[in-house]
């Protein structure tokens, strides 16, 4: 051993020592915060590596590197560090992969770290649709609901289901908070229009496809509203015209041109 | 760096001569002794690393060897706890090969520990090849009924429905279960019966089961009972709108109304409500065999004119149709206020709008959801799962 490497050596026992002793002092006063997560563990696997391995498995799923992200959350478990959070993100690896019955598996190891909870009964509820089980799905959305009012992506999927099944009524109370927390979300707001038209709420849906009829979409289902709900012949004719200068799909664009020249019959009558 | 103390420095130390008299002794008698002492003292000492390189030396060098029990089970679970569940199934497996464990409970938990960590890998292959082993070999066992009904789901999972039910039955057998359960397994066995299989045997071979089933035995598999009647009353449903002649389909409406009025007294949730549809969907049904019906000559009329004959008929098939269109209101309406989750309620709104002349009103181009939302709320981000 060299002389720089000895005094390295001890440098590294001394600061790992401090370190531990600084860490369990500063925890100390949050002990009750289950919201925080810092651990003497986590520490000890910053000072290792330079990162902290959790940020680096989450970089390595956003970009997709599922494997690698496995690799580096197995290491964390096998060193015991923050052992529910690995649990949780292997999780949400597995349903990326489609593994749904390791998803499911890892969501029920993670039982103390409430900050996981809403999201693993989300993603529990997207697994059940994916395996067809509505019914479980529905549960587990409202279950979130009960406890987080707010939690965008449960309402999403709740009136999701909602609106699949033909409740209309209920689709639209969920999809018109989803609306209010995340007004700029296109696929919501379809959803929360089709709703509003299904309950009978013409003119909220109205105003809701006119904003969106700088899509295909949007304006289509103005058109349909227009020619089957309010009956206003002139501005069916003007939503359809509009919608087949965009160049739309060959049956939806057929169906749009019937439509349309019955609307002009209509308004010639 | 961890301390050691007194106590873990001399069992290092020890582990350490040990392991050098194995080094330097091999071919004595008490080599493997050596070695395995070695392990084990590395073990208390919680040397980790050690106790890995020697557990692969053990494996390496003598897999047959009594000492290497220990360490395929420790390995093994090391690789189950990190979540390495294909290793782990693997060394569980192949200690039960070995032969070196004779206690019959412990040579079936790790078959049944392997075969059941395949499963969750979904590697069905192996996952059935194990259970079929424990099914067959471990009989007196309860991990063989177990092994049965798991082998069941697998059947079940690669929609290889007829095995399926094969082993679902020759587990009901085995063990016995409460009607709530059997009737949810008659719900899918009826529900397959209807999607998948040749309706003729299954039906035979089943309906009577079914529709044996003691209603008052039912609490919360009522639901089940009632949705394995309704998939067995399918059958005729389908088969309505293709008769000609009016009393024959009015009979059969009879019968099929009778069997629907049954199920909605039974289940008042999902399957109540889809057998109103149904009934909305059989009414409407004989109103348009009316409306096709051929017209009666005038001898078979005696003094009445064809247009009374027209206008008593228009009456009849108005009534239908009005009693359609309230049986699919109902539906609607119990849908909206239970909250029931099905495309009954849809398929209800639909023929409703057709009936009152609204082609569209349901037809949106949003027809159903695109995606679902997972999330991954510690990072606040949302991912989109386009399906």
């Amino acid at each position: 051993m060299t002389k720089d490497k000895f005094i390295l050596f001890y440098l590294l026992i001394f600061l790992s020592l401090a370190g531990c002793k600084t860490t369990q002092k500063s925890t100390e006063p949050f002990k009750n915060n289950k919201n925080l997560f810092f651990s003497i563990d986590k520490y000890y696997a910053i000072l290792d590596t330079g990162v902290d391995p959790m940020d680096k498995a989450a970089r390595l799923i956003k970009d997709k590197h599922y494997q690698e992200a496995h690799t580096a959350l197995n290491t964390m478990l096998k060193k015991k560090i923050n052992s529910e959070g690995v649990y949780y993100y292997k999780g949400y690896i597995y349903l990326l992969e489609k593994k749904y019955d390791l998803a499911k598996f890892m969501y029920k190891k993670v039982k103390s770290r409430e900050e996981y909870i809403p999201a693993i009964n989300n993603n529990l509820g997207v697994i059940a649709i994916l395996e067809g089980e509505k019914d479980e799905a529905y549960f587990l959305f409202s279950k979130v609901l009960k406890t987080y009012e707010y939690y965008f992506p449960a309402l999403v999927n709740r009136g999701f289901l909602y609106l699949e099944s033909g409740l209309f009524e209920r689709a639209q109370e969920d999809l018109e908070i989803a609306t209010l927390i995340s007004p700029n979300d296109y696929e919501v707001s379809m959803a929360f229009g089709v709703a509003l038209r299904g309950a009978g709420f013409f003119d909220d849906a109205e105003k809701i496809f006119t904003k969106l009829s700088v899509d295909p979409n949007g304006l289509y289902n103005l058109g349909l509203l227009y020619y089957e709900d309010k009956q206003d012949w002139k501005k069916a004719i003007n939503a359809f015209d509009k919608y087949l200068s965009l160049g739309v799909p060959r049956k939806r664009g057929d169906m749009a041109r019937n439509y349309l020249k019955k609307a002009k019959e209509k308004l010639s009558e | 760096m961890p301390k050691l103390n007194m106590q873990q420095s001399l069992k290092m130390a020890a582990a350490l001569q040990y392991y050098d008299f194995y080094r330097y002794f091999p071919q004595s008698k008490l080599a493997n002794k050596a070695l395995f002492n070695s392990l084990v003292l590395y073990r208390k000492a919680g040397d980790i690393d050690k106790v890995k390189q020697l557990n692969l030396i053990i494996l390496e060098k003598h897999p047959k060897d009594e000492i290497a029990i220990s360490s395929y089970k420790e390995i093994a679970n090391n690789h189950n706890d990190a979540c390495e569940f294909d290793l782990a199934a693997e060394f569980y497996i192949k200690l039960y090969n070995t032969g070196l464990i004779k206690d019959e409970k412990e040579r079936l938990s790790l078959i049944y520990n392997s075969a059941k960590l395949y499963l969750l890998l979904q590697d069905y292959p192996n996952a059935e090849k194990y259970f079929a082993e424990i099914a067959r070999k471990f009989q007196k066992h309860d991990e063989a009924n177990d092994a049965i009904f798991e082998q069941a789901k697998i059947k079940e999972r690669q929609n290889n429905y007829k095995a399926a039910i094969d082993l679902y039955l020759k587990y009901f057998k085995r063990v016995q279960i409460s009607n709530d359960e059997l009737s949810y397994y008659f719900a899918k066995f009826a529900r397959w019966n209807k999607a998948f299989l040749d309706n003729e045997t299954l039906e035979k071979q089943y309906y009577r089961k079914i529709l044996n089933l003691p209603l008052k035995t039912l609490t919360s598999g009522i639901e089940f009972f009632a949705e394995a009647r309704f998939q067995l009353a399918e059958n005729s449903v389908q088969n309505f709108d293709t008769l000609k002649d009016v009393v024959t389909a009015q009979n059969q409406m009879q019968e099929i109304l009778h069997e629907y009025d049954e199920i909605i007294k039974i289940g008042d949730h999902k399957w109540g409500l889809a057998s109103l549809v149904r009934v909305g969907e059989v009414l409407e049904g004989f109103a348009n065999i009316l409306t096709n019906a051929p017209l009666p000559s005038q001898e078979e009329l005696g003094d009445a004119s064809i247009n009374d004959y027209k206008n008593e008929i228009q009456k009849v098939i108005d009534r239908h149709v009005k009693d359609a269109e309230s049986s699919y209101i109902n539906a609607i309406k119990q849908g909206e206020s239970k909250r029931i989750l099905t495309e009954f309620v849809y398929e209800a709104r639909t023929k409703l709008d057709v009936i009152l002349g609204h082609m569209t009103k349901t037809r949106c181009y949003w027809e159903k959801p695109n995606y679902v939302i997972i999330t991954d709320n510690t990072k606040q981000e949302l991912y989109y799962d386009k399906r």
